[in-house]
């Protein structure tokens, strides 16, 4: 026995405060204008399975906790509770506790608690109007597949990156090839070039030859004996670098001279007495707003506080205003540049000042200078902070104290730099000596290269093997995947077709295609043929046939993947699709899904009738609640009545005065009547591309058609005289239509005047004896009852 | 067998075709796979661990 839904109870959620369904597990079709709560219904039936709230999701500023709760109530009040047959079983979702369905409702839920049972206009548009992607998503949805797509994702991540961490070590070892050029003064790109290139250096100084990598550290040591002093290289590599550094700081610069220029800018703005502070800058951003709006509004007031003011005058002062601030403000932009260079150039300073008293540290000979330069970095440090506060226009900079200690600085600097080349020169190298020194030193380079190349190399080949098999399972795995995926899709697409023939017979549209896109990752494309020629079907279709699509697509993907599920929810699915097509939603929703439990949901009048009509002609009325949402108020949430006839729901508005309602009741009525006399007439109406028509566009056509249509000549008076009667009054039908601020005064005997006349046009087309309406058989050229049992069927003949 | 059953097992039956592959990464890709707790870096120390054993045998 399937799974069905008995009742649904909604406290405290969207627009219902407390509601009660029955459902009796049967089909529900639900009838309420717009903002009655039939949404609020859908979305409480999506919150008790899946914990959301389709259109809440994902929306900056909407949240389900924030907007589900009805606002009278808090999140903890929310509750909906839905009882199931088979077992009478009660279930209820909170914001903090989801339903536990017992284990013989497994199958039920795993497919209701993704949601892929409800079909909302906005969704339709997913499978129609999306982009692949988007479509690849929704469908994967249905069919099950998001976590494959997950997995397929993560694969192709680590792909990526591995292609990336390969190419990473790639590049590393080809700048470390380039170094090795560079010292060796060749073109290397092979590892085995390096030895070929580095004993050619060695044959040149008469040297012995590397005939190894492992040789490396032997022949250093042989070449160093050759050298006669006992070398420290460490020590003349130290001096060396702190003779380099001072012979580039003792070059003469220009930092004084750019303090001075710096103090000069400063001292201009301090005797303007310009304030650089956050204020100055909000009162420049608050001139530019003010200006701005004396500009654009053109007014006369102050938009502050309101005080007349003489514009052109104001303007003009802003003007000259902003002119000076904006001058002053580039001035001070400037101190800005140079401080930050001159800055730069003092933190240098000290970091090389910081380094060489590092550097010095073993010389014993340099005691005095190694206590005199932290006393100098010191001032350096303090002097930055004074440049600082300096450009913030607090003080001026004392350049003549910087230039003293500066020269200090250099004096410092210079006895270091003699005291260095003393000591490198007691070490005597002869230029041989040096020359050794320098191969001893290249090798040492060369040997620290080729190691990391070595292990780069090893690395590059694990991570290439890793990438290759980081490719194939991907690649594998995406390939496995959109086989499998098109199957299915070739699987539903006879469903697809089917479903939309059924909708659309004889018109030109066939083999649709869904259709998985093989160079991208999840992708699905829709074709359709029509007109010859296979397109996206946006390109050569209405929306209604692009809608009636989507629902077909959606159905097909329900009929195959929810089959453990009966539950099927139409939230207000139809609007743009036009009356016959409706009819035939109606065909294939109990033709195809009658073992289903439908929840329909519909502000349309129309499409509610049509809905009941076939419920009749399958006899199925039995397994359907028809219902009808007749008030809503936020105390009282939707006020849910089962269905009455047409005319008893006039009726009944006419009588408790409810003019709008009963108006816009009589005008569907007569849309209605119109669009079947027309239909049954087969009356020439102006397409519109919409699908939907108005007693405008129905009107004159009907009545035309009928006069040119009937030869006899007692029924055409008869029905003419039921039209003439609703000339007077057809304004009436466009009059009260939705939000026409008109209808407020049109009278209750008036509309009653003007439902009563559409009734009795309708009577027109009835037969007297059944009450069927009656049907156009063309090739006997009669209009007749159009129930075979009818007894005494009308019979008009046509022309 | 769902869909992801069949994308599962169509997929382990082609790895294990290509000779390429470790078995060792198959057998491990598929107890990942199962547990449903896949991140590029699992598969990745699937990836190494099944290519450095099968490089020590």
């Amino acid at each position: 026995m399937p799974v069905t839904i008995k009742a649904i109870n909604i406290h405290a959620f969207r627009g219902i405060p407390d509601l009660e369904l029955e459902l009796d597990g049967k089909s529900v079709i639900i009838r309420g204008e717009n903002g009655t709560g039939k949404s609020s219904i859908v979305n409480a039936i999506e919150f008790f399975f899946t914990g959301k709230v389709f259109h809440l999701e994902g929306v900056k500023g909407l949240s389900l906790q924030r907007h589900g709760p009805h606002v009278h109530y808090s999140p903890e009040d929310v509750r909906i509770e839905i009882t199931f047959n088979p077992g009478n079983v009660s279930l209820t979702r909170t914001f903090t506790s989801a339903p536990a369905p017992p284990e013989e409702f497994k199958d039920y839920f795993q497919v209701t608690q993704k949601g892929t049972f409800i079909l909302r206009r906005s969704q339709i548009l997913a499978f129609i109007m999306s982009r692949p992607a988007d479509r690849f998503r929704a469908i994967g949805s249905i069919i099950g597949i998001e976590r494959l797509d997950e997995i397929e994702l993560e694969m192709m991540r680590l792909r990526d990156n591995l292609r990336g961490e390969v190419e990473s070590i790639e590049s590393r070892i080809d700048t470390l090839f380039a170094d090795l050029s560079r010292s060796l003064g060749e073109t290397i790109t092979k590892i085995e070039e390096i030895l070929p290139a580095l004993n050619k250096i060695l044959r040149e100084a008469n040297l012995p030859e590397i005939e190894a990598f492992e040789d490396f550290d032997a022949v250093s040591e042989e070449i160093l004996k050759a050298i006669k002093k006992d070398v420290n290289m460490e020590v003349i590599k130290t001096l060396k670098d702190v003779k380099s550094t001072l012979e580039t700081l003792l070059k003469p610069d220009d930092v004084v001279g750019e303090l001075e220029n710096l103090n000069e800018k400063i001292e201009q703005l301090l005797v303007e007495g310009f304030d650089l502070s956050e204020l100055s800058l909000l009162e420049s951003k608050l001139l530019e707003v003010g200006k701005s709006i004396l500009e654009k509004e053109k007014r006369d007031t102050c938009p502050l506080c309101e005080q007349r003011i003489d514009r052109e005058r104001l303007l003009s002062k802003l003007h000259e205003r902003l002119r000076i601030l904006r001058s002053l403000s580039e001035r001070a932009s400037e101190i800005r540049e140079i401080s930050v260079q001159v800055k730069r150039k003092l933190e240098m300073l000290v970091d090389e000042l910081q380094s060489i008293l590092t550097k010095i540290d073993p010389f014993t000979e340099l005691s005095e200078e190694k206590s005199e330069l932290p006393r100098k970095v010191d001032f350096l440090r303090s002097f930055m902070r004074e440049i600082e506060t300096a450009t913030e226009l607090r003080n001026r900079i004392q350049v003549q104290k910087f230039n003293q200690q500066k020269e200090e600085i250099n004096t410092l600097l210079s006895s270091i730099l003699t005291k260095c080349k003393t000591r490198l020169e007691e070490m005597e190298l002869t230029e041989e000596e040096r020359k050794l020194l320098e191969i001893i030193s290249l090798i040492e380079q060369v040997k620290i290269k080729v190691k990391d190349i070595s292990k780069l190399s090893s690395e590059l080949a694990d991570y290439r093997k890793f990438y290759e098999l980081a490719e194939k399972i991907y690649s594998t795995f995406s390939q496995v995947k959109k086989q499998k995926v098109q199957e299915i899709y070739h699987s539903i697409q006879g469903d697809i077709q089917r479903f939309y023939s059924l909708l659309h017979p004889n018109e030109p549209h066939r083999n649709i295609e869904l259709i998985v896109a093989l160079g991208k990752r999840a992708s699905t494309e829709l074709k359709i043929e029509s007109f010859g020629q296979k397109e996206d079907p946006r390109a050569l279709t209405s929306e209604g046939h692009l809608d009636s699509l989507g629902l077909c697509i959606f159905l097909a993907f329900v009929k195959k993947f929810n089959e453990s599920c009966s539950l099927i929810v139409l939230d207000d699915v139809v609007t743009t699709v036009d009356a016959r097509h409706r009819e035939n939603i109606c065909k294939l929703l109990i033709e195809e899904f009658g073992d289903k439990q439908l929840i329909i949901t519909t502000h349309d009048g129309v499409w509610y009738e049509q809905l009941r009509a076939a419920q009749r002609a399958y006899g199925v009325e039995g397994n359907f609640k028809n219902l009808s949402i007749v008030d809503w108020s936020v105390d009282t949430g939707p006020i849910i009545r089962p269905y009455k006839p047409r005319w008893e729901r006039i009726q009944e508005k006419i009588v408790s005065g409810d003019k709008i309602g009963a108006g816009n009741e009589g005008r569907q009525y007569l849309e209605w009547l119109l669009e079947r006399i027309c239909e049954l007439t087969q009356a020439p109406v102006p397409f519109k591309s919409s699908g939907r028509y108005t007693v405008g566009d129905l009107y004159d056509p009907a009545k035309k058609r009928v006069k040119e249509l009937i030869k006899d000549e007692q029924f055409k008076a008869h029905v003419f005289e039921r039209f003439k009667n609703l000339d007077l009054m057809i304004i009436m039908g466009n009059l009260l239509s939705h939000n026409n601020i008109l209808a407020e005064n049109v009278s209750i005997d008036e509309v009653e005047s003007f439902c009563n006349r559409v009734k009795e046009l309708h009577e027109a087309f009835l037969c007297p004896e059944c009450g069927r309406f009656i049907n156009y058989y063309r090739d006997l050229k009669i209009l007749r009852c159009s129930n075979s049992r009818c007894e005494k069927p009308i019979e008009v003949k046509t022309k | 067998m769902g869909i992801q059953g069949e994308i599962f097992e169509e997929f382990f039956r082609k790895l294990s075709e290509d000779e390429a592959i470790p078995s060792s990464i198959i057998e491990k890709l598929k107890e990942l796979l199962e547990s449903g707790e896949v991140s590029q870096e699992r598969i990745f120390e699937v990836i190494k661990r099944g290519y450095n054993d099968a490089s020590n045998d």
